[in-house]
Protein backbone atom coordinates (compact mmCIF):
# COMPACT_ATOMS: atom_id res chain seq x y z
CA UNK A 1 0.00 0.00 0.00
CA UNK A 2 1.17 3.50 -0.77
CA UNK A 3 0.01 5.25 2.40
CA UNK A 4 1.48 8.64 1.49
CA UNK A 5 -0.68 8.97 -1.62
CA UNK A 6 -3.84 8.22 0.34
CA UNK A 7 -3.16 11.21 2.58
CA UNK A 8 -4.32 13.44 -0.32
CA UNK A 9 -7.63 11.60 -0.46
CA UNK A 10 -8.01 11.83 3.31
CA UNK A 11 -7.38 15.60 3.20
CA UNK A 12 -9.91 15.93 0.36
CA UNK A 13 -12.45 14.05 2.52
CA UNK A 14 -11.80 16.37 5.45
CA UNK A 15 -12.26 19.45 3.25
CA UNK A 16 -15.49 18.11 1.73
CA UNK A 17 -16.78 17.23 5.20
CA UNK A 18 -16.11 20.74 6.50
CA UNK A 19 -17.67 22.38 3.42
CA UNK A 20 -20.70 20.12 3.97
CA UNK A 21 -20.97 21.24 7.60
CA UNK A 22 -20.76 24.86 6.51
CA UNK A 23 -23.46 24.42 3.82
CA UNK A 24 -25.73 22.63 6.32
CA UNK A 25 -25.25 25.55 8.73
CA UNK A 26 -26.27 27.89 5.89
CA UNK A 27 -29.35 25.70 5.33
CA UNK A 28 -30.31 25.95 9.01
CA UNK A 29 -30.14 29.75 8.69
CA UNK A 30 -32.85 29.62 6.02
CA UNK A 31 -31.00 28.82 2.79
CA UNK A 32 -33.63 26.18 2.07
CA UNK A 33 -33.95 22.59 0.93
CA UNK A 34 -31.34 22.74 -1.88
CA UNK A 35 -28.70 23.79 0.67
CA UNK A 36 -29.71 20.85 2.88
CA UNK A 37 -29.36 18.45 -0.06
CA UNK A 38 -25.96 19.85 -1.06
CA UNK A 39 -24.72 19.88 2.52
CA UNK A 40 -25.69 16.24 3.02
CA UNK A 41 -23.97 15.26 -0.22
CA UNK A 42 -20.69 16.96 0.66
CA UNK A 43 -20.75 15.75 4.26
CA UNK A 44 -21.42 12.11 3.35
CA UNK A 45 -18.88 12.20 0.50
CA UNK A 46 -16.30 13.46 3.00
CA UNK A 47 -17.11 10.65 5.45
CA UNK A 48 -16.91 8.14 2.61
CA UNK A 49 -13.45 9.33 1.54
CA UNK A 50 -12.26 8.95 5.13
CA UNK A 51 -13.68 5.44 5.35
CA UNK A 52 -11.98 4.47 2.09
CA UNK A 53 -8.60 5.79 3.16
CA UNK A 54 -8.40 4.74 6.82
CA UNK A 55 -7.90 1.02 6.10
CA UNK A 56 -5.30 1.89 3.46
CA UNK A 57 -3.30 4.13 5.79
CA UNK A 58 -3.55 2.06 8.97
CA UNK A 59 -3.50 -1.63 9.74
CA UNK A 60 -7.17 -2.53 10.25
CA UNK A 61 -6.91 -6.33 9.89
CA UNK A 62 -10.31 -7.99 9.51
CA UNK A 63 -12.03 -4.61 9.48
CA UNK A 64 -10.56 -3.73 6.07
CA UNK A 65 -13.50 -5.02 4.04
CA UNK A 66 -16.34 -3.80 6.35
CA UNK A 67 -14.83 -0.28 6.53
CA UNK A 68 -14.30 -0.11 2.75
CA UNK A 69 -17.84 -1.40 2.18
CA UNK A 70 -19.26 1.23 4.53
CA UNK A 71 -17.37 3.88 2.55
CA UNK A 72 -18.79 2.52 -0.68
CA UNK A 73 -22.40 2.45 0.57
CA UNK A 74 -22.17 5.91 2.14
CA UNK A 75 -20.75 7.35 -1.07
CA UNK A 76 -23.64 5.94 -3.07
CA UNK A 77 -26.12 7.41 -0.57
CA UNK A 78 -24.38 10.78 -0.97
CA UNK A 79 -24.87 10.54 -4.74
CA UNK A 80 -28.65 10.54 -4.18
CA UNK A 81 -28.40 13.97 -2.51
CA UNK A 82 -26.19 15.27 -5.34
CA UNK A 83 -28.75 14.10 -7.90
CA UNK A 84 -31.69 15.62 -6.02
CA UNK A 85 -29.79 18.89 -5.57
CA UNK A 86 -29.02 19.10 -9.30
CA UNK A 87 -32.56 18.20 -10.28
CA UNK A 88 -34.27 20.59 -7.88
CA UNK A 89 -32.02 23.57 -8.68
CA UNK A 90 -31.62 23.26 -12.44
CA UNK A 91 -34.44 21.01 -13.68
CA UNK A 92 -37.16 21.35 -11.06
CA UNK A 93 -40.01 21.28 -13.58
CA UNK A 94 -38.64 18.71 -16.00
CA UNK A 95 -40.05 15.19 -15.98
CA UNK A 96 -36.97 13.72 -17.68
CA UNK A 97 -34.81 14.87 -14.76
CA UNK A 98 -36.87 12.79 -12.33
CA UNK A 99 -36.41 9.84 -14.69
CA UNK A 100 -32.66 10.40 -14.79
CA UNK A 101 -32.43 10.52 -10.97
CA UNK A 102 -34.40 7.27 -10.75
CA UNK A 103 -32.32 5.56 -13.45
CA UNK A 104 -28.99 6.52 -11.88
CA UNK A 105 -30.11 5.50 -8.40
CA UNK A 106 -31.31 2.18 -9.79
CA UNK A 107 -27.91 1.66 -11.43
CA UNK A 108 -26.21 2.27 -8.08
CA UNK A 109 -28.58 0.07 -6.07
CA UNK A 110 -28.45 -2.81 -8.56
CA UNK A 111 -24.65 -2.47 -8.99
CA UNK A 112 -23.92 -2.49 -5.27
CA UNK A 113 -26.67 -4.99 -4.43
CA UNK A 114 -25.81 -7.69 -6.96
CA UNK A 115 -22.03 -7.35 -6.60
CA UNK A 116 -22.42 -7.59 -2.81
CA UNK A 117 -24.47 -10.76 -3.19
CA UNK A 118 -21.61 -12.14 -5.29
CA UNK A 119 -19.13 -11.31 -2.52
CA UNK A 120 -17.53 -8.32 -4.25
CA UNK A 121 -17.66 -6.14 -1.13
CA UNK A 122 -14.98 -3.62 -2.01
CA UNK A 123 -16.43 -2.64 -5.42
CA UNK A 124 -13.03 -2.91 -7.13
CA UNK A 125 -13.96 -5.84 -9.44
CA UNK A 126 -13.67 -4.23 -12.86
CA UNK A 127 -14.22 -7.58 -14.60
CA UNK A 128 -17.77 -7.75 -13.21
CA UNK A 129 -20.65 -6.17 -15.17
CA UNK A 130 -22.12 -4.99 -11.84
CA UNK A 131 -19.05 -2.86 -11.25
CA UNK A 132 -19.89 -1.02 -14.48
CA UNK A 133 -23.51 -0.67 -13.47
CA UNK A 134 -22.43 1.09 -10.24
CA UNK A 135 -19.68 3.01 -12.05
CA UNK A 136 -22.21 4.48 -14.49
CA UNK A 137 -24.31 5.66 -11.54
CA UNK A 138 -21.48 7.48 -9.79
CA UNK A 139 -19.86 8.78 -13.00
CA UNK A 140 -22.90 10.09 -14.87
CA UNK A 141 -23.98 11.99 -11.73
CA UNK A 142 -20.95 14.34 -11.64
CA UNK A 143 -21.13 14.56 -15.44
CA UNK A 144 -24.67 15.93 -15.06
CA UNK A 145 -23.49 18.25 -12.28
CA UNK A 146 -20.68 19.48 -14.54
CA UNK A 147 -22.89 20.05 -17.57
CA UNK A 148 -25.58 21.92 -15.59
CA UNK A 149 -22.99 24.03 -13.76
CA UNK A 150 -21.16 25.01 -16.95
CA UNK A 151 -24.41 25.74 -18.84
CA UNK A 152 -25.66 27.86 -15.94
CA UNK A 153 -22.32 29.67 -15.88
CA UNK A 154 -22.52 30.49 -19.61
CA UNK A 155 -25.92 32.20 -19.26
CA UNK A 156 -25.10 33.75 -15.86
CA UNK A 157 -22.03 35.44 -17.39
CA UNK A 158 -24.26 37.12 -19.94
CA UNK A 159 -26.70 38.21 -17.21
CA UNK A 160 -23.83 39.46 -15.07
CA UNK A 161 -22.65 41.74 -17.91
CA UNK A 162 -26.10 43.38 -17.84
CA UNK A 163 -26.12 43.61 -14.06
CA UNK A 164 -28.78 40.88 -13.77
CA UNK A 165 -26.63 38.37 -11.90
CA UNK A 166 -24.11 38.76 -9.11
CA UNK A 167 -20.65 37.94 -10.60
CA UNK A 168 -19.88 35.80 -7.56
CA UNK A 169 -22.97 33.68 -8.32
CA UNK A 170 -21.88 33.33 -11.96
CA UNK A 171 -18.46 32.22 -10.72
CA UNK A 172 -20.04 29.80 -8.25
CA UNK A 173 -21.80 28.06 -11.17
CA UNK A 174 -18.45 27.75 -12.92
CA UNK A 175 -16.79 26.26 -9.84
CA UNK A 176 -19.68 23.83 -9.36
CA UNK A 177 -19.40 22.76 -13.01
CA UNK A 178 -15.65 22.28 -12.64
CA UNK A 179 -16.21 20.29 -9.45
CA UNK A 180 -18.44 17.89 -11.42
CA UNK A 181 -16.00 17.54 -14.31
CA UNK A 182 -13.04 16.88 -11.98
CA UNK A 183 -15.09 14.13 -10.32
CA UNK A 184 -15.71 12.61 -13.76
CA UNK A 185 -11.94 12.52 -14.38
CA UNK A 186 -11.51 10.88 -10.96
CA UNK A 187 -14.03 8.22 -12.01
CA UNK A 188 -12.04 7.59 -15.18
CA UNK A 189 -8.77 7.33 -13.23
CA UNK A 190 -10.14 4.63 -10.93
CA UNK A 191 -10.82 2.23 -13.80
CA UNK A 192 -7.16 1.28 -14.55
CA UNK A 193 -6.42 1.68 -10.85
CA UNK A 194 -9.08 -0.86 -9.82
CA UNK A 195 -8.11 -3.14 -12.71
CA UNK A 196 -4.55 -3.21 -11.34
CA UNK A 197 -5.88 -3.88 -7.84
CA UNK A 198 -7.98 -6.78 -9.10
CA UNK A 199 -4.83 -8.33 -10.54
CA UNK A 200 -2.23 -7.60 -7.83
CA UNK A 201 -4.31 -6.68 -4.74
CA UNK A 202 -2.36 -3.43 -4.69
CA UNK A 203 -2.92 0.10 -5.92
CA UNK A 204 -0.14 1.75 -7.91
CA UNK A 205 1.49 4.91 -6.58
CA UNK A 206 0.71 6.75 -9.85
CA UNK A 207 -2.97 5.82 -9.63
CA UNK A 208 -3.17 6.83 -5.97
CA UNK A 209 -1.46 10.12 -6.63
CA UNK A 210 -3.65 10.94 -9.64
CA UNK A 211 -6.84 10.10 -7.74
CA UNK A 212 -5.71 11.93 -4.60
CA UNK A 213 -4.70 14.97 -6.66
CA UNK A 214 -8.02 15.11 -8.49
CA UNK A 215 -10.00 14.70 -5.27
CA UNK A 216 -7.97 17.42 -3.56
CA UNK A 217 -8.60 19.68 -6.53
CA UNK A 218 -12.35 18.96 -6.47
CA UNK A 219 -12.51 19.58 -2.72
CA UNK A 220 -10.59 22.84 -3.12
CA UNK A 221 -12.99 23.99 -5.83
CA UNK A 222 -15.98 23.14 -3.59
CA UNK A 223 -14.39 25.10 -0.76
CA UNK A 224 -13.88 28.14 -3.05
CA UNK A 225 -17.49 27.89 -4.24
CA UNK A 226 -19.28 27.50 -0.91
CA UNK A 227 -16.83 28.89 1.68
CA UNK A 228 -15.75 31.74 -0.60
CA UNK A 229 -12.91 33.64 1.09
CA UNK A 230 -13.25 37.45 1.08
CA UNK A 231 -10.17 38.00 -1.07
CA UNK A 232 -11.52 35.67 -3.75
CA UNK A 233 -14.96 37.35 -3.73
CA UNK A 234 -13.29 40.76 -3.97
CA UNK A 235 -11.13 39.57 -6.89
CA UNK A 236 -14.20 38.31 -8.79
CA UNK A 237 -16.01 41.62 -8.13
CA UNK A 238 -12.99 43.61 -9.35
CA UNK A 239 -12.73 41.52 -12.50
CA UNK A 240 -16.45 41.95 -13.22
CA UNK A 241 -16.21 45.71 -12.70
CA UNK A 242 -13.20 45.92 -15.03
CA UNK A 243 -15.04 43.88 -17.69
CA UNK A 244 -18.09 46.18 -17.38
CA UNK A 245 -15.90 49.26 -17.92
CA UNK A 246 -14.19 47.61 -20.90
CA UNK A 247 -17.54 46.56 -22.41
CA UNK A 248 -18.99 50.05 -21.96
CA UNK B 1 -53.83 37.28 -12.35
CA UNK B 2 -50.13 37.20 -13.23
CA UNK B 3 -49.29 38.19 -16.80
CA UNK B 4 -46.76 36.19 -18.79
CA UNK B 5 -44.09 38.80 -19.42
CA UNK B 6 -42.78 37.13 -22.54
CA UNK B 7 -46.23 37.07 -24.16
CA UNK B 8 -46.85 40.64 -23.01
CA UNK B 9 -43.68 41.99 -24.63
CA UNK B 10 -44.02 39.87 -27.80
CA UNK B 11 -47.59 41.08 -28.38
CA UNK B 12 -46.52 44.74 -27.99
CA UNK B 13 -43.58 44.14 -30.32
CA UNK B 14 -45.93 42.73 -32.94
CA UNK B 15 -48.28 45.74 -32.56
CA UNK B 16 -45.58 48.41 -32.87
CA UNK B 17 -43.39 46.95 -35.65
CA UNK B 18 -43.84 45.31 -39.05
CA UNK B 19 -42.84 41.95 -37.52
CA UNK B 20 -45.42 39.18 -37.60
CA UNK B 21 -46.17 37.07 -34.53
CA UNK B 22 -43.51 34.46 -35.29
CA UNK B 23 -40.79 37.02 -36.05
CA UNK B 24 -41.65 39.14 -33.00
CA UNK B 25 -41.49 36.17 -30.65
CA UNK B 26 -38.32 34.88 -32.32
CA UNK B 27 -36.56 38.24 -32.05
CA UNK B 28 -37.54 38.58 -28.40
CA UNK B 29 -36.33 35.03 -27.75
CA UNK B 30 -32.95 35.85 -29.34
CA UNK B 31 -32.64 39.01 -27.23
CA UNK B 32 -33.35 37.00 -24.09
CA UNK B 33 -30.75 34.42 -25.09
CA UNK B 34 -28.16 37.16 -25.65
CA UNK B 35 -28.97 38.40 -22.13
CA UNK B 36 -28.65 34.88 -20.68
CA UNK B 37 -32.35 34.65 -19.85
CA UNK B 38 -35.21 32.27 -20.61
CA UNK B 39 -38.81 33.24 -21.46
CA UNK B 40 -40.10 31.21 -18.52
CA UNK B 41 -39.84 32.96 -15.17
CA UNK B 42 -38.82 36.32 -16.62
CA UNK B 43 -39.03 39.17 -14.08
CA UNK B 44 -39.99 42.80 -14.74
CA UNK B 45 -36.50 44.03 -13.96
CA UNK B 46 -34.93 41.53 -16.36
CA UNK B 47 -37.36 42.42 -19.15
CA UNK B 48 -36.76 46.12 -18.59
CA UNK B 49 -32.99 45.66 -18.97
CA UNK B 50 -33.48 43.58 -22.13
CA UNK B 51 -35.76 46.27 -23.59
CA UNK B 52 -33.24 48.94 -22.77
CA UNK B 53 -29.93 47.30 -23.64
CA UNK B 54 -30.40 44.27 -25.87
CA UNK B 55 -33.62 44.32 -27.89
CA UNK B 56 -32.96 47.60 -29.78
CA UNK B 57 -29.87 46.05 -31.40
CA UNK B 58 -31.74 42.86 -32.27
CA UNK B 59 -34.60 44.86 -33.81
CA UNK B 60 -32.11 46.83 -35.86
CA UNK B 61 -30.80 43.55 -37.26
CA UNK B 62 -34.38 42.73 -38.34
CA UNK B 63 -34.73 46.03 -40.18
CA UNK B 64 -36.83 47.80 -37.55
CA UNK B 65 -35.56 51.37 -37.72
CA UNK B 66 -37.31 52.79 -34.66
CA UNK B 67 -36.29 49.89 -32.42
CA UNK B 68 -35.27 52.04 -29.49
CA UNK B 69 -38.55 54.00 -29.47
CA UNK B 70 -40.55 50.76 -29.73
CA UNK B 71 -38.69 49.41 -26.70
CA UNK B 72 -39.37 52.63 -24.76
CA UNK B 73 -43.09 52.30 -25.55
CA UNK B 74 -43.13 48.66 -24.38
CA UNK B 75 -41.21 49.62 -21.25
CA UNK B 76 -43.76 52.33 -20.48
CA UNK B 77 -46.61 49.88 -21.01
CA UNK B 78 -44.87 47.48 -18.66
CA UNK B 79 -45.06 50.01 -15.85
CA UNK B 80 -48.88 50.07 -16.06
CA UNK B 81 -49.36 46.34 -15.78
CA UNK B 82 -49.86 44.76 -12.39
CA UNK B 83 -47.45 41.89 -12.09
CA UNK B 84 -46.71 39.88 -9.03
CA UNK B 85 -43.41 38.35 -10.04
CA UNK B 86 -41.10 41.35 -9.74
CA UNK B 87 -39.13 39.93 -6.83
CA UNK B 88 -36.62 37.10 -7.34
CA UNK B 89 -38.33 33.80 -6.65
CA UNK B 90 -36.97 31.59 -3.89
CA UNK B 91 -36.68 28.64 -6.32
CA UNK B 92 -34.63 30.62 -8.82
CA UNK B 93 -31.21 28.98 -9.39
CA UNK B 94 -29.38 32.33 -9.05
CA UNK B 95 -31.07 32.97 -5.73
CA UNK B 96 -30.27 29.44 -4.48
CA UNK B 97 -26.61 29.77 -5.50
CA UNK B 98 -26.41 33.21 -3.91
CA UNK B 99 -27.69 31.81 -0.59
CA UNK B 100 -25.26 28.87 -0.79
CA UNK B 101 -22.46 31.37 -0.29
CA UNK B 102 -23.86 31.95 3.18
CA UNK B 103 -23.79 35.76 2.95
Amino acid sequence: MQASAFIFEAIAGLVLFSVGVRVLATASRGAGEPARLLGRYLLLAGISYALYTVPLMFETGDLFTPITYAGRVIYNVSVYFALEFTRSVFRGRETWARGLVTALMLALIVGVGVSSMQGQWDGYTVSSPWFWCEWLGYTLTPLWIGIEGLLAHASARRRARLGLCDPIVANRYLLWGLFGMIQVFASLVIVPMYAGYEENQQFTLAGDAALGGLEMLAAGVAWLAFCTPRYYGAWIARRAAAAAVKGG
Amino acid sequence: MAVDLFDFAAERLEQHTHLDRLAARGTLRIALKVAGLAPKGLTIEQLRVVLERVLPTELEKCGVESGRQVCTVISAALAKVSLDDAAPRSDDADEIFRRLGGR
